[in-house]
């Protein structure tokens, strides 16, 4: 039997009798084929001693059933790790961050508790996913859209609560930004309501994020003070229509134009979806030596020799598409606006993309192209479908780990972080998945995205561990962070953030004394541990 | 199921039409059988196989369940419609099985999801080919469904077909670990310079006594 640290065989062995009392008999799993499933997928450490793996799971269905198990977890000091639906993949799926803790399942409490149409708000529980309030939704035929992540298979309270974001408008895109209203479960058993929450009888706890006095739902993000059990979110109304087109450029430093005109675009909410950086420069140096031998110079491309073979070429420099939703009218102006302002650049390139009018039936979503599906809150697993072994992709990996630097967003923030990792990753000679370009899925930033693989090969998976730890600290070295780490890395990557003697490590370190003075939730989990455990932190 | 991609063949197919005692082994005018490990008494009938049709080694699987009346859906490498549209709902009234020769992705994707719904993998063949025109099958199973699957291998040219009434037919839950075989052959039914890895699955019911989610 596999136990936790720090207890020994008999008190563990009570405390699980008691977890069995508490949810019965079937949904407390000790035997090692149950727990294996709660493995991290896509774990840098697979084969290796260090894989980082549960000692049992606890499935419970009810906020009092959890109010249970953390009572019992607290008297017996066992750490407990909750997941949503534990489809956390690339950032550490179902497996703690410390070994041997208790996996505490909430995917049992799926209930969508309310859907409010007229202020387009939703009350849900841990286990329900995107799929699950997408069909929600549908069936009942309100005019409401939630936001999605790819894949459309997490749960909404897991992915928010880990920064998650996904395609459409803000605030609802950024899915933390878009909740409002909590309920959490305390290490010791009680229940916080926060925001309006916190009124009995508050009619508007999906409305009002703020209630009255300090706002406090940011320590259960990323965190470990508490089990969120319900969660409110803001939904988009379903807009009359949705069209898309594209804008390039064909210069090098045309990208400080382009990125200024973005940044006024996207910060006045005229332009507000999710931006996915193109270069049709950078794509063709997959292929083709000479733009290769330009693009990927140490050092930087020099503007002239890559404005030369672009033109030569026939290619655009910089790009992005854009995706607008509302009244026909009104997209229609916003596009007319984007165009004008961007026109200002000698040589820019407009392209007409997708239209859509909706509500879409049954038929018209499967009809939908698979790469604009998140942008209309279509969930999916098309994701997975990426990754399979072809023609172009002959290697296909196990998994990948994330590396997710958040960088300012400017073109001087775009070259500089392009330049500074592309360097690195020749001197160093790996090559990690992704365009090397940046996303813009939070506001007024940008966020690059670089895939680490995960293989069967133990010697590889080292590897890309020293390098991503190399790449963190090399992002620090410029003042970037990671928005989100796998646990493999939670540690260097929160030890980045240590202005002041790590002052915000010791504040979050004084509220766990506090909250959760046993330490027993996600010990570790983005570099906080309980006192008892501190010695680990190397 | 009204999906563009689908080919519904005979609905929901009860268990007594697809199940056979043994498989016809076409090739080269041979008529023997190959016996089939029991189906446990407890074991389901097939709720639907799923193929991914962009690989030409499926469509022989795919046209003889569609001649044997087994509900199907092809694919082309994305799970979502087949799991939204028909799988998620069916497995809200309990675990239904499911087998398929799909993407490593697909079955990635299918497996977690049939966690959720009470179910586990019971049977795997992986089919890795290699550009000199080996294939590396490797077979995980109870033992006594790896043998058969391996006799079936031996017995029959295309293979990834005559794994279908093991994939209908279901099999027991592993009662522990699966037993492991690695085999390496000729391609066979895996065209030349095919270089998808493909597996055959079957998700069934997982063993009476665990716990009923993930």
């Amino acid at each position: 039997m596999r136990t936790p640290p720090g207890v020994s065989v008999g008190r563990y062995q009570q405390a699980l009798r008691q977890f069995t009392d508490a949810v019965g008999r079937d949904f407390v799993y000790t035997s090692d084929a149950d727990v294996d499933l709660y493995r991290d997928a896509y774990s840098p450490f697979r084969g290796e001693n260090e894989e980082i793996v549960a000692s049992a799971a606890i499935a419970p269905d009810s906020v009092e059933q959890v109010q249970q198990v953390m009572r019992i977890a607290n008297e017996h000091r066992i750490p407990i790790y909750p997941v949503s639906t534990g489809k956390n993949l690339g950032y550490g799926g179902s497996a703690p961050v410390l070994s041997g803790s208790v996996v505490l399942d909430l995917k049992r409490m799926n209930r969508i508790l309310e859907v409010n149409e007229r202020n387009a708000s939703a009350l849900v529980e841990p286990g329900v996913s995107y799929f699950d309030l997408y069909r929600h939704i549908r069936e009942r035929g309100y005019r409401l859209w939630v936001d999605v992540p790819d894949p459309g298979w997490g749960g909404l309270i897991g992915n928010a609560l880990d920064h998650g974001a996904g395609y459409t408008v803000l605030p609802m895109r950024d899915h933390f930004d878009g909740h409002c209203g909590m309920e959490v479960v305390l290490a010791n058993g009680d229940i916080v309501r926060t925001g309006m929450g916190a009124l009995p009888g508050a009619t508007t706890w999906q409305q009002f994020h703020y209630g009255v006095g300090p706002y406090v739902d940011g320590l259960f993000s990323q965190a470990n003070f508490g089990v969120v059990t319900k969660m409110g979110f803001w939904l988009y109304p379903e807009p009359e229509a949705h069209r898309c087109g594209s804008v390039y450029v064909p210069r090098h430093d045309d990208v400080h134009a382009f990125v200024d005109i973005l940044c006024y675009l996207t910060n006045s909410g005229i332009c507000d979806s999710t931006i996915q950086f193109d270069s049709p420069m950078i794509t063709a140096a997959a292929k083709d030596a000479a733009v290769a031998a330009i693009v990927n110079r140490r050092g930087g491309a020099a503007p002239s020799d890559w404005d030369h073979i672009a033109a030569e070429r026939g290619l655009m420099s910089w790009g992005t598409k854009f995706h607008f939703y509302g009244p026909q009218k009104v997209i229609d102006a916003r596009w007319e606006y984007v165009r004008e302002r961007f026109g200002v650049i000698p040589g820019v390139k407009f392209t007409e993309g997708s239209a859509h009018r909706f509500p879409l039936t049954r038929e018209q979503v499967e009809q939908v192209d698979p790469a604009d599906k998140v942008s209309l809150g279509i969930p999916n697993l098309q994701i997975f479908a990426f990754g399979a072994r072809t023609q172009d992709n002959p290697s296909p990996t196990s998994g990948h780990l994330w590396f997710s630097p958040v960088v300012p967003m400017s073109g001087e923030g775009l070259l500089t972080a392009r330049r500074v990792f592309h360097d690195a990753f020749a001197e160093w000679d790996v090559a990690p998945l992704g365009s090397g370009l940046p996303y813009s899925f939070h506001a007024r930033t940008f966020l690059f995205l670089y895939g680490f693989q995960v293989t069967a090969d133990p010697a590889v998976n080292r590897r890309n561990r020293a390098t991503f730890r190399r790449m963190i600290q090399l992002a620090a070295e410029h003042g970037w962070g990671e928005y989100r780490t796998h646990p493999a890395f939670m540690e260097p990557v929160t030890d980045a953030y240590s202005f002041n003697n790590h002052a915000l490590r010791r504040l979050h370190e004084t509220l766990k004394d506090a909250i959760d003075p046993n330490g027993i939730i996600s010990a570790g989990r983005y570099g906080i541990w309980p006192r008892h455990l501190r010695q680990r932190r190397t | 199921m009204g999906n563009r991609r689908e080919f519904l063949l005979g609905g929901l197919a009860g268990g007594a039409a697809v199940a056979v005692a043994g498989l016809p082994v076409a090739g080269a005018g041979t008529a023997a059988r190959v016996p089939l490990p029991p189906r446990a008494a407890s074991a389901a009938p097939l709720y639907r196989l799923i193929v991914d049709e962009r690989f030409s080694v499926t469509h022989g699987l795919l046209a003889a369940a569609r001649g044997q009346g087994v509900a199907s859906s092809a694919i082309d490498g994305d799970v979502t419609d087949v799991w939204f549209n028909d799988l998620d709902l069916r497995w809200r009234q309990g675990p239904a099985p499911i087998a398929g020769l799909t993407t490593v992705g697909a079955l990635f994707c299918l497996e977690r999801l049939a966690w959720d719904a009470g179910m586990r993998l019971h049977f795997r063949a992986d089919h890795r080919c290699f550009a000199d025109g080996r294939v590396e099958h490797v077979l995980r199973a109870p033992a006594s469904v790896v043998t058969r699957a391996d006799a079936l291998r031996l017995a029959h040219p295309d293979w990834a077909r005559a794994l279908l009434p093991l994939l209908t037919r279901g099999t027991a839950a592993p009662a522990g670990a699966l037993s492991e075989r690695i085999v390496i052959g000729a391609s066979g039914s895996f065209p030349a310079g095919h270089t998808e890895w493909l597996v055959s699955w079957y998700l069934g019911p997982k063993a009476a006594g665990r716990g009923s989610v993930a």
